[in-house]
């Protein structure tokens, strides 16, 4: 069709004149229609025939004032024979050439419920939408495209997230895909769907990049709307270290309208758009403008981290992407959330291909501050690493008290919670330290002591218990004064009602805003502990003592070990792939560590605590612990899919092998009385499948053999002993029934993998007498009798010399073999004569056969056997040792 | 700074309580029945419409709900779609549509058609669906599966496509004439895939029936291209086959050369022929050379090797899925997920995409509904069982039922930035697109089958082990079943075993000793590495001296024979032999075939030229250590979710 515009367009250029187009259109169109047969066809040239129209209209108004109206108007009749001839050519073209139909773009549904607390903007109204948010506080938009299914599966999470956060967040979505809207206007190079963004009253919006579950969202739209404390004492900064893996803490002057603490707060919230998932703590010193001499104070940044503080250097310039490339290029823990972004990445890579790492896989609840296990590894982590410094020293004891004033805290808050009378919960509230910034942003109650203090009288055992175990002056000082305060709680609250409204009503005074963060907490704690529960390890339940062998093993052994810690409810599938299931782990919550040097990884069994773990980390460094030989296929997954390995066979109609695992390989190979053929295969490699029937095929001609086993195992996902992991795929290997030590390995390099060649590499390996019985096996396979005659003959010939060994054997043995020995020249004579007058009568030499072979009546000669067999099994369990 | 605003942000710390999911599952089992189901609803939605509207045309048009002929008359999707049907467990339909074809006699008819699509799309089809049909229930003839009515049908469209070989160079023209053969005054110039794709269906068709004539002319065509590599080891994408001269100089792994490089893999997998397999590996050398950069493959001058088109077309998404075959996980992944960025982007891969300025490129904005891509999620999800793969082909699944559905079928997309849609579903929608999404969905499916079982079939050359998995897809997505090959060709010629050979290579059969094939455990430390490191460079370095030493040798006449077998050094010489009693010239086959059928005009074929025909003489020709992978580094275990690892020890 766009050669009929084109050529009709030329025409009507070439006219000049609106008149004799039109009516040459209006031949165009009878001739076409009447040609045309098929009726879609002709449709569709009537649509584009209006749209020709209306573009010849629109030259119209362009030529109108033109003067060759006269001299056109002349050459009517001419051009009018050759806009005929020329379509005449166009018509042939559009009948020959099928120029196809072209349908609009998808037209916009909404793509969120109806009853959705989302304001779904499906048509991309993107100025009301920008409108809207605006207006409101706080605002949360997800820009979506219709047919990703990625939005899909974040649309169910961004629900969740309306959900609990809609009364206060405007939560909205738009579909900034649709062609022509005026999202897809302003947008209209998108790489990832969707694209969330949280926006502030003031500022520009900030990207969410961390994963699109509901509780790093929330998490997220916390720390936005909470993005850091103020402090005002040491302690404090101390207690924040020991709760957070670092600790940014920013001295400015934070006066309404200074510029350099608008800096840091967007720092922060640009720091928050970047990397959600860490557990990384801001603080502000709030300093005055001036010094008494009427000099500016200079803002400062200090990154307390666990081994050092470092201090922003005053010569970089003061702005945000200074300030958070410092933070970034500086910025060292000792333990970390690691949380893989699920798209190409080399996280993993970094972690593991550079020193030997401890994974804790532990649920993670990102709503949540602290998580008991994740102190748990960062206080291991310290005593790790603490090769004798004292400022460690004080911040693993500070994480230690930090666990259990945390699991106090949380017992006494589920308390709390539990009671649902507010005015006692209300009464029984008071601040132990002054309350901060009431009225301002960076408001953060300390939880912990307060709330340890808030029911003295009903948990004094407990709090007593704490005391004892922290063995502080101050907490009980604190519970002390706790007490005092809780009785004088009315008149603590009024000392703070001078820069606030003494009116009851105001939701902003004190005791009201005391009541609503009360209640709040607990709301907040009832969604975290259904989402995620809480879990304590049983050292800060049950107090338990442990061993400290693991202090400074870094300096002792100099071997560096890292600490990271993942979501075993996000990442549990790493875990499966090392043979772990978390979700039949106490707690789901397991530690493993890789070594990628020894490609080798260790599980600890037990579970997971602080002596267990402890123990785990001292053995590894003694280099006493096991290598674990669990991979995917030790356990049973929900989530991992692959080919079900058939276990029931029809001998009649199906031939099967046995699929080995890494636990069943060695008891297989193994086995004294049966002879094994393994073929290692791997997934990855498609010609271990290409060639397998063959395997099957040989596998099918020896089943007679009672004594060989053909079996397979995947070489790549199967942990094996060192000695039998192989170095390509697919391998074909020979383990004798006897002298396990003398397997031998199909020349998969010189030879091509054919029934002939493996028949002949099996033959070659197989002791004489298994090779003869083969033999024979193998000349009733055969299809021709002339062929099948010249079998025999050799099967007849090799018995012959086989006799003739045996003979010699028989003068160098000993009484007792010898009787062995005679049983077998007995049988042999008989299958040479039947061999010789009558292979026809195939079941005697078959019996026979079986006698020579089988394993009953070499009992004698197995004792002798076995002292030979325990040497070299012996010698096997050695090497296994060394390795 | 507004506080106040700030402020209010602390107000509305508020959460309710609600239900949330205890961790997030990836994929169940259920989750992925349900998948599998809709892509089964998808499939009958398009065949349906098919049947309903289209059939007995080549396609269907899902717009105008009609039919079209499009690459000849032969009812192109219903043969193309048949083996799907059997993919997906609709036996009874399948059985009523190989009764109808069956009734069809030959492909007569006075069409001109393209060798390369009718071959792989009719032969290719009819092949699978004969291997197929003892599993779908059908009443096999005896002498299946060496004989069939579906493999007849197979063998008539290959004689009449094979005149297409008659060429001077041995390379195929690109257009035939199924009644009177090439169509005179054909262009010379034919696309390197179609003169390297015919290896698995020829390949195939010969080990079945027995005629070598067409595994013959196939190897050539393949030799003859590889002779025509450029001397940094690129190949073009057209060249002239009677002179030899490359017309498209422009050297890539998507359009016009792609299936060249996957008929090399898998037809050394199929027929196991190392030569080929060596043939891929040189060409990858130069490929990751010139032709990858950051992951992605660019289009190069074939002489230079200088980038002359910066884009990714839609039909290089099969390398992934290649590379996987071959054990090379960790390349395949990267690559991969960088075309997975480009279907997020667009909800579609666009014919092509311009890499620089990350977007479509312009005039080709449309996607026809390709499977490449979901092609290589299916074989990597096989290799891997990573469920990110799984989230890929929901993605792929998510696009195509929101935008390309329509009443009768499912549509071309005209232009992925906006999603309109073109009159037209190939026929590759319901033979590949559909049944590689069924295979991701469907872990247990017998084609997933890794070779642990198989079924005994009794047949004239003996008893035979079939369907023992293993399946060599080809270009089209037709599964061809290696041990029905073994059995058709390997089985009469079987010699169990051989006394006087076993004795006088009792030495080599013996094999090796285990332990020398045990994997080195490395020891950790740096040096231990950087050894490792100089050996791998070492081993490079041998292998381009490998690949100076393999010469060609341009001779006259047609076969070849094999002498001088010798086996310790791995060498083969491969001589030239001019026995024309013994050796069926292409002319003079062609001649009786044409005679023999009548239906075909033999008028054409008198003025055959005097053939030149290349002979391969590589050294390690008997290098099976070609046809096995490097076992994968351990830490690539972990490579899921989009985790990837360096590794130490990769190709």
């Amino acid at each position: 069709m766009g050669i009929l515009c084109l050529l009709k367009y030329v025409v009507c250029g070439q006219v000049g004149m609106s008149d004799s187009c039109l009516e040459s259109n209006q031949e165009l169109k009878y001739l076409k229609v009447h040609s045309d047969n098929d009726a879609a066809e002709g449709k569709g040239a009537d649509t584009d025939f209006e749209q020709s129209i209306s573009l010849e209209r629109n030259l119209q108004k362009k030529d109108k004032q033109t003067t060759l109206h006269k001299w056109a108007f002349k050459m009517l009749h001419i051009i009018k024979e050759l806009a005929i001839m020329l379509l005449a050519v166009v018509t042939y073209a559009a009948l020959t050439n099928n120029s196809p139909k072209i349908s609009k773009s998808p037209s916009a549904f909404p793509f969120f419920p109806k009853d959705s607390l989302v304001i779904d903007y499906y048509k991309g109204e993107l100025v009301s939408a920008n409108e809207r948010a605006h207006n409101a506080d706080f605002s949360f938009v997800m820009f979506y495209a219709p047919w990703s299914a990625e939005c899909r599966k974040t649309r169910d999470e961004f629900e969740i997230v309306a959900k609990h956060f809609h009364k206060h967040v405007e939560m909205s979505a738009v579909n900034c895909w649709q062609p022509g809207s005026e999202c897809r206007r302003q947008y209209s190079k998108v790489y990832n769907w969707p694209v969330l963004i949280a926006y502030p009253t003031v500022g520009k919006g900030i990207q969410y990049k961390g994963p699109k579950a509901a509780p790093y969202m929330m998490r997220f739209l916390m720390q936005l709307m909470q993005p850091f404390v103020r402090v005002t004492t040491t302690e404090e900064i101390v207690q924040l270290m020991a709760t957070h893996d670092a600790l940014v803490l920013g001295s400015v002057n934070a006066l309404p309208g200074s510029r350099d603490f608008a800096v840091l707060y967007s720092t922060i919230l640009r720091y928050a758009s970047q990397d959600v998932t860490q557990n990384m703590a801001f603080a502000v010193l709030t300093i005055p403008a001036k010094d008494q001499n009427g000099n500016p104070y200079k803002p400062s940044i200090f990154l307390y981290m666990w081994n050092e503080t470092l201090k922003y250097p005053d010569e970089s310039p003061w702005t945000p992407d200074s300030i958070l490339n410092w933070i970034t290029d500086t910025f060292q823990v000792n333990t970390m959330w690691l949380v893989p972004p699920k798209i190409k990445t080399n996280t993993l890579s970094f972690t593991l291909e550079n020193s030997p790492s401890l994974f804790l896989f532990t649920p993670r609840n990102p709503m949540k501050q602290s998580n008991d296990f994740y102190n748990l590894l960062h206080e291991v982590a310290l005593e790790y690493n603490n090769c004798k410094s004292p400022r460690m020293e004080m911040l693993k004891e500070n994480v230690a008290i930090g666990r259990l004033e945390d699991y106090f805290s949380h017992k006494l808050l589920l308390q709390k919670c539990a009671i649902k009378k507010e005015a006692q919960i209300t009464s029984a509230i008071t601040f132990l330290q002054q309350p901060k910034w009431l009225n301002s942003t960076g408001m953060k109650v300390y939880m912990r002591a307060e709330e340890s203090c808030s029911k003295c009288d009903n948990i004094k055992s407990d709090l007593s218990l704490l005391c004892q175990i922290i063995n502080e002056n101050s907490c009980s000082r604190k519970t002390n004064e706790c007490i005092e305060q809780g009785n004088l709680g009315e008149e603590f609250v009024k000392k703070y009602e001078t820069s606030m409204l003494k009116d009851e009503n105001d939701p902003l005074a004190p005791r009201n805003l005391r009541k609503f963060w009360n209640r709040e907490m607990c709301r907040l704690l009832r969604i975290t502990e259904k989402l995620i529960p809480s879990i304590y390890t049983d050292y800060v339940k049950n107090n338990l003592t442990v061993n400290n062998k693991i202090d400074g093993l870094l300096c002792k052994t100099n071997r560096t070990l890292t600490f990271y810690a993942l979501d075993s409810l996000e990442t549990y599938y790493f875990a499966e792939r090392l043979g772990v299931n978390v979700f039949d782990r106490k707690d789901k919550t397991a530690a493993v560590i890789i070594d990628d040097n020894s490609e080798t990884h260790y599980v600890l069994n037990e579970p997971v605590n602080d002596v267990t773990l402890r123990d785990f980390i001292v053995s590894y460094a003694d280099n006493t612990l096991p290598r674990s030989r669990k991979s995917i296929t030790s356990i049973k997954s929900n989530n991992t899919h692959s080919y079900q390995i058939k276990t029931f066979c029809d001998k009649q109609k199906e031939v099967c092998v046995k699929e080995l695992d890494s636990d069943s390989f060695l008891p297989t190979i193994a086995q004294r009385d049966k002879a094994v053929v393994v073929m290692y295969h791997s997934k990855q490699c498609s010609f271990c499948n290409g060639i397998s029937y063959i395997f099957l095929i040989v596998a099918k001609i020896l089943a007679p053999l009672e004594i060989v086993e053909f079996a397979r195992i995947d070489g790549d996902i199967n942990i094996l002993p060192w000695e039998y992991t192989m170095n390509s795929f697919p391998t074909i290997i020979y383990f004798p029934d006897k002298m396990k030590s003398e397997s031998r390995t199909f020349p998969c390099n010189v030879l091509p993998v054919t029934v002939p060649n493996l028949l002949a590499f099996l033959l070659s390996n197989f002791n004489p007498r298994l090779k003869l019985h083969t033999m024979w096996i193998l000349c009733n396979q055969t299809r021709f009798e002339d062929e099948r005659n010249s079998c025999i003959s050799s099967v007849r010939s090799e018995n012959l010399s086989l006799i003739n060994h045996t003979l010699k054997e028989w003068r160098k043995a000993d009484a007792r073999q010898r009787a062995e020995l005679m049983y077998r020249l007995q049988q042999m004579r008989n299958l040479h004569l039947l061999l010789a007058h009558s292979p026809q009568r195939t079941e005697d030499i078959k019996v026979y056969l079986k006698r020579l072979n089988s394993q009953a009546f070499n009992s004698k000669y197995n004792s002798l056997f076995d002292q030979k067999e325990k040497i070299t099994k012996g010698n096997a369990n050695n090497v296994c040792n060394i390795e | 700074m507004n506080f106040y605003g700030v402020f209010k942000g602390l107000y509305i710390f508020i959460i309710c309580i609600g239900d949330f999911v205890q961790g997030t599952k990836l994929f169940s089992k259920n989750d992925l029945i349900k998948l599998r189901e809709e892509v089964r609803q998808m499939f009958q939605h398009a065949y349906n419409s098919y049947l309903k509207y289209a059939y007995p045309y080549d396609e269907l048009r899902p717009l105008s709900c009609d039919g079209i002929d499009t690459w000849g008359s032969y009812s192109l999707t219903l043969i193309d779609a048949l083996d799907t049907l059997v993919i997906m467990g609709n036996y009874s339909e399948f059985q009523r549509v190989v009764n109808i074809l069956t009734t069809k006699e030959n492909f007569d008819a006075n069409i001109n058609v393209s060798v390369f699509e009718t071959n792989i799309r009719i032969i290719g089809g009819l092949l699978s669906a004969h291997l197929l049909s003892n599993k779908a229930g059908i009443e096999t003839e005896p002498g299946w599966p060496c004989n069939g009515p579906l493999l007849r049908l197979a063998e008539d469209v290959a004689k009449r496509v094979i005149a297409a070989f008659d060429t001077k160079t041995g390379m195929p023209y690109g257009t035939v004439n199924l009644r009177h053969g090439v169509p005179p005054g054909e262009t010379t110039v034919t696309c390197t895939a179609g003169i390297g794709t015919f290896i698995l269906e020829f390949g195939a068709l010969s080990r079945l029936t027995g005629d070598p004539i067409y595994e013959e002319v196939a190897l050539n065509a393949l030799y003859a291209l590889y002779n025509h590599k450029s001397a940094i080891g690129l190949y073009g994408n057209h060249i002239d086959i009677a002179t030899g001269r490359w017309i498209g100089l422009d050297a890539g792994i998507g359009a016009g050369v792609d299936s060249y490089f996957e008929y090399l893999v898998k037809g050394a997998i199929l027929l196991q022929k190392p030569e080929l397999m060596k043939i891929f590996k040189e060409a990858r050398v130069a490929i990751d050379k010139y032709l990858k950069k950051d992951d992605w493959y660019l289009w190069v001058s074939m002489n230079k090797g200088q980038i002359t088109i910066p884009v990714f077309q839609s039909l290089d998404a099969f390398w992934p899925g290649l590379l996987s075959m071959i054990g090379d996980t960790e390349s395949a992944m990267r690559t991969l997920h960088n075309y997975h960025q480009v279907w997020v982007q667009y909800g579609f891969t666009p014919e092509f995409y311009n890499i620089i300025q990350t977007e479509a490129g312009t005039n080709r904005e449309h996607y026809p509904l390709r499977p490449e891509l979901i092609e290589s999620i299916m074989y990597l999800y096989r290799a891997t069982g990573d469920p990110y793969l799984l989230q890929m082909g929901v993605d792929i699944l998510r696009s195509i039922q929101h935008s390309a559905k329509t009443p009768c079928g499912y549509a071309t997309i005209k232009d992925v930035r906006d999603h309109r849609k073109e009159d037209r579903m190939e026929s590759f929608f319901l033979a590949e697109t559909t049944k590689y999404l069924y295979l991701l969905f469907d872990p247990d499916n017998f084609i997933h089958n890794q070779g642990q079982h198989g079924t005994l079939i009794n047949t004239p050359n003996g008893e035979c082990v079939i369907n023992a998995g293993g399946y060599i897809f080809n270009t089209e997505a037709h599964p061809i079943d290696p041990s029905a090959l073994h059995c058709c060709y390997n089985m009469p010629r079987l010699k169990l075993f051989n006394v006087s050979e076993l004795n006088a290579k009792s030495k080599l059969f013996k094999g090796e000793n285990r332990k020398n094939n045990v994997r080195k455990k490395t020891n950790g430390t740096e040096e231990a590495k950087s050894e490792m490191k100089s050996q791998h460079q070492e081993k490079n370095n041998q292998e381009h001296l490998a690949v100076g030493q393999i010469n060609l040798e341009f001779v006259e006449g047609f076969d070849f024979v094999m002498k001088n077998e010798n086996m310790e050094e791995g060498i083969i010489e491969v001589k030239f032999v001019n026995e024309s009693n013994e050796t069926v010239v292409l002319k003079e086959y062609l001649k009786q075939i044409f005679y023999e059928n009548k239906s075909l005009n033999e008028g054409i074929f008198k003025s055959v030229p005097e053939k030149h025909n290349y002979i391969v003489n590589i050294t390690g020709q008997n290098d099976y250590s070609l046809l096995t992978c490097k076992a994968q580094p351990f830490l690539h275990r972990l490579a899921v979710l989009g985790e990837l690892f360096n590794g130490k020890d990769v190709y």
